[in-house]
């Protein structure tokens, strides 16, 4: 096990340093230009343009913006946003807590919600009950984040005359002024991932129910609920736990519309301003972020079924 | 197994409710009651200003107008003029004190460091931090003094004296000095620190050179007379810089951030969080007494104009965003449900839709082509379906110079006009057929995914089947479009958005017109057009100015390098307890927050 864990993170380097080529590469493929961005809508000449490319250095050798790129990564000095100057690490580290804890926060609700109906549903097959259970999962796949996200302001706004502060307050500075702008957000996301996984959870359900094993526990006595919980849950869980794992990682790098409609300066927000600004070393280095922690969470799924499915053995 | 059905009507009535309410919640649930939106019209006063005038003429040398040679044109009109001079003084408003105000932006600068600085969006804080010497009046496009007291200018019109108060201090303490207008200056037109300064493209193409004569004297020499001259040294991005602070940056080529955005204005940088807020506070210093009457002004950064609507609901934002603007639809919305809760004004800011050919490509090197298509957009339709109804039909130069072309009259030229439409368009559809031979012809035009770019763009395609042109419109993403653009890599480019640099002719012609300006990407040349600009540019009366830029028109509207589209006009809400704030005529006008206040 302990082999097989350093094994995996061994590969993270060669692994991150591909994609490292792959950002970079392509970033500098895709049509645009930073300067460009730089300059904006204003009325400039080719010498303003020149000047700006100066400016931001795209005027050096590639193989030395990818060589002094990665030098700043790996001596912490991430250096600065092409679109402001200024500092990039400060920047992502100040917006990681907000993105974590949202994530926290919408899995919490997303599967704190899906899973148990998710087990109602199955037991419960073809009932009105299912039939609820089934419409509102499909309710949360069919309407876009952006439109529940948009409608749950209005309505706080409209029948309550009240919206979440404006301001960001981290959850050690202001833990309620936090929680009242982060709850609503979590909320409308976990409404979309719930419905992902509530109704995962029900086919899986539905199907180990139907397993003899089931039955052989069932005729040994065991009491319903510990079948269901200690044998068919647990089972359940395998690709209910892959599911989420992806879940969290995109919701880590992919809450933009939410992060906008509530106001949130999160990661994926910076991100996304970081594209269409061409900002290319925070683009590069949130992306190199976001690789790393989809192959450390893919980690954590893998070394997970090994406690969830004992007869999964790593070696 | 189940044989029961997998669903039922109890079900389907149960999905249908929850449907219409959640519809019903969307669409805002009120009835249509009829809306009064206080809608401020923009008209251009003329105001008789006494103005010293000498003319000489120099009529014996002959002017030799070729293409070959424009830039060798012999300058035949000098004209010396003295613009009447006067300290501008603060209005006297019985404002009250206090009050944070606070804005929703659709887009949070990145810095307000102002030759770096490139977007309109936040001028208003800009321009609330950093005072300039000369500033364009937002309402009535004079210019006046800020720093300056007074100002004169040689028998030659090449020399400018500024004269400036004594009494300016930076945010810091430091005074405000001509060093550091010297150094402003150098800024701009040396660039160092590989700074753009593409605002003040205006200043750099007149100004030959400058210096601190003493502490409170600044002086400027022009490389010829030019009517331009002021209004780009009173453009928005003209903020003076303190030397102490930006010069050693400069130097060691340090990008600068908010603890250097030093100015002199009533405000003072306070706090800025990328893609959050933007906050400044009162200076107390500010050398204009008993200004500002706000403590602070915040701004957020809020994309979503539903975020905006909910934030003015709630009381959390004072005004909404003026980059981009509301839309008619919008600020309807919020007049319908808070009433007199709120004041919407609206304005034409000068920020107008064009489409350019490709003069350098077939079919577009043909004139009669460019005119066919000209002939065949129906502007009309654009402002009723695009911006709902409020907008305007945009000439060449910002509709509301009407000493140029009045609107009115430009409603009745072809192309522009409603009635005769139909005779536009046969025409239209008679030139295409005399180039292709009576067949339909296949083009592509591109648009970027911006605004309402492509909107504007499908409705082009429409107008232009009826000619005969069958166009592809190809749509890109903003920045991937902008290169392809500026490369020359397209054929008709739709839907495009611009507004001048500073508010004169002049910032039009240095931008799209003449040989070089950024804009005019396939390098338009009009010998004729040029030398009626360098006549132009050196006149100073309004009257005869017109005249001119008339005659520039005629050329514009003959060989048509571009086809302006439409005007649309910005809608602008703000909670009625603030007082005393106008909504500027373009968007790049001088504008800040010192004169307004909160009503308790």
């Amino acid at each position: 096990m302990r082999q097989y864990v350093i094994r995996r993170l061994l590969l993270f380097f060669p692994t991150l340093i591909l994609v490292s080529l792959i950002i970079f590469g392509l970033i500098r493929v895709v049509p645009g230009d930073a300067a460009l961005a730089m300059l904006g809508e204003s009325d400039f000449s080719d010498e303003d343009l020149q000047l700006a490319r100066e400016y931001l250095g795209l005027d050096s050798p590639l193989h030395l913006q990818y060589i002094n790129w990665i030098k700043g990564i790996v001596t912490a000095d991430l250096g600065l946003s092409f679109q402001d100057q200024t500092p990039i690490g400060p920047e992502i580290v100040r917006r990681i807590p907000l993105t974590l804890e949202l994530a926290v926060l919408t899995m919490f609700f997303s599967l704190v919600l899906a899973v148990p109906i998710g087990v109602i549903s199955a037991l419960k097959q073809d009932s009105w009950v299912d039939y609820a259970i089934r419409s509102f999962s499909v309710l949360g796949l069919t309407m876009p984040t952006f439109w529940v996200g948009t409608i749950v302001i209005m309505i706080l706004s409209i029948f309550f005359d009240w919206i979440p502060a404006l301001i960001f307050r981290n959850f050690w500075e202001d833990p309620r002024v936090n929680f009242t702008q982060l709850i609503f957000p979590a909320l409308v996301l976990g409404f979309f991932a719930n419905a992902v996984t509530a109704r995962m959870t029900r086919a899986q359900m539905l199907e180990i129910m139907r397993f003899d094993y089931i039955r052989t526990a069932r005729a040994k006595g065991l009491h319903e609920q510990r079948v269901i919980i200690g044998h068919a849950l647990r089972n359940a869980l395998l690709p209910v736990t892959t599911i989420a794992g992806l879940q969290f990682g995109a919701l880590l790098s992919g809450t933009v519309i939410t992060e906008t409609i509530f106001g949130l300066p999160g990661l994926g927000r910076l991100f996304v301003s970081s594209v269409f600004e061409r900002d290319y070393p925070v683009l590069q280095t949130i992306t190199l972020l976001f690789a790393g922690l989809f192959l450390a969470l893919n980690l954590l799924i893998d070394l997970l079924y090994g406690w969830l499915d004992p007869r999964i053995r790593y070696q | 197994m189940s044989t029961r059905p997998w669903i039922n009507i109890r079900i389907l009535l149960s999905i249908a409710t929850v449907s219409l309410m959640l519809f019903a919640v969307a669409c805002g649930g009120a009835g249509a009651t009829p809306v009064v939106i206080e809608k401020e019209v923009i008209k251009e006063v003329v105001k008789e200003v006494p103005v010293i005038k000498e003319v000489v003429k120099e009529v014996s040398k002959e002017v030799i107008v070729e293409k070959e040679v424009i830039k060798e044109v012999v300058r035949e009109v000098v004209v010396v003029a003295t613009p009447a001079a006067a300290p501008t003084q603060p209005p006297t408003i019985k404002g009250q004190y206090g009050g944070i105000f606070i804005k929703g932006e659709g887009r949070l600068l990145s810095g307000f460091e102002p030759t770096r600085n490139t977007c309109v969006c936040h001028l208003t804080v800009m321009n609330g931090i950093f005072s300039q010497v000369m500033y364009t009046d937002s309402q009535t496009f004079e210019v006046k003094g800020e720093i300056a007291t007074n100002w004169s200018v040689s028998e030659d019109s090449l020399t400018w004296t500024f004269n400036l108060r004594d009494d300016v201090k930076f945010h810091d303490g430091t005074p405000l000095t001509a060093d550091d207008v010297a150094y402003s200056m150098f800024r701009w037109m040396e660039r160092p620190n590989k700074i753009s300064a593409t605002r003040n493209a205006g200043v750099r193409f007149t100004v030959e050179s400058w210096r601190a004569v003493d502490p409170t004297t600044f002086e400027v020499t022009l490389k010829s007379p030019d009517v331009g001259f002021m209004p780009a040294f009173g453009n928005a991005f003209a903020g003076i810089v303190p030397k102490h602070i930006f010069k050693p940056a400069d130097d060691e080529g340090r990008a600068l951030n908010i603890k250097d955005w030093v100015g002199s204005g009533p405000f003072m940088a306070k706090e800025f969080r990328k893609d959050e807020f933007f906050e400044t506070e009162r200076n107390p210093n500010y050398f204009v007494e008993g200004r500002p009457f706000l403590d602070g002004v915040r701004v957020f950064r809020m994309d979503s104009v539903s975020t905006q609507q909910a934030a003015i609901r709630t009381n959390r934002i004072t005004m909404s965003s003026f980059f981009p603007g509301w839309t008619k639809t919008e600020a309807d919305e919020i007049k319908r449900q808070l009433g007199d809760e709120v004041v919407v004004q609206s304005s034409m800011p000068a920020i107008f839709y064009f489409m350019q050919f490709n003069i350098n490509k077939p079919p577009w090197d043909d004139v009669n082509m460019r005119r066919a298509v000209h002939l065949a957009i129906d502007r009309q339709k654009m402002i009723d379906l695009v911006v709902q109804g409020a907008g305007e039909i945009s000439p060449w130069y910002h509709w509301a110079w009407d000493w140029i072309v009045p609107l009115e009259e430009l409603k009745t030229w072809e192309g522009f006009r409603a009635d005769g439409k139909e005779e536009d368009i046969a025409e239209g559809k008679r030139l295409v057929a005399e180039y292709t031979g009576g067949n339909r012809l296949k083009v592509n035009m591109m648009c970027r995914t911006i605004d309402v770019y492509c909107d504007l763009g499908e409705l082009m395609v429409e107008d232009l089947r009826k000619i005969g042109l069958d166009v592809t419109l190809e749509s890109f993403e903003p920045n991937a479009g902008i290169q392809k653009w500026r490369r020359g890599d397209y054929e008709l480019i739709g839907g495009q958005r611009n507004a001048m640099a500073y508010d004169d002719p002049e910032s039009y012609n240095a931008s799209f017109y003449l040989p070089g300006a950024g804009n005019n990407v396939p390098n338009w040349e009009n010998a004729e057009f040029y030398a009626l600009w360098l006549k132009e540019k050196q006149t100073v009366d309004q009257t005869e100015r017109g005249k001119i830029l008339r005659q520039m028109v005629e050329i514009l509207r003959t060989e048509l390098p571009d086809v302006p589209l439409i005007e649309p006009a910005q809608f602008i809400v703000w909670r009625s307890d603030f007082k005393g704030w106008k909504i500027f005529q373009t968007a790049n006008s001088y504008s800040h927050f010192s004169d307004v206040w909160f009503q308790k």
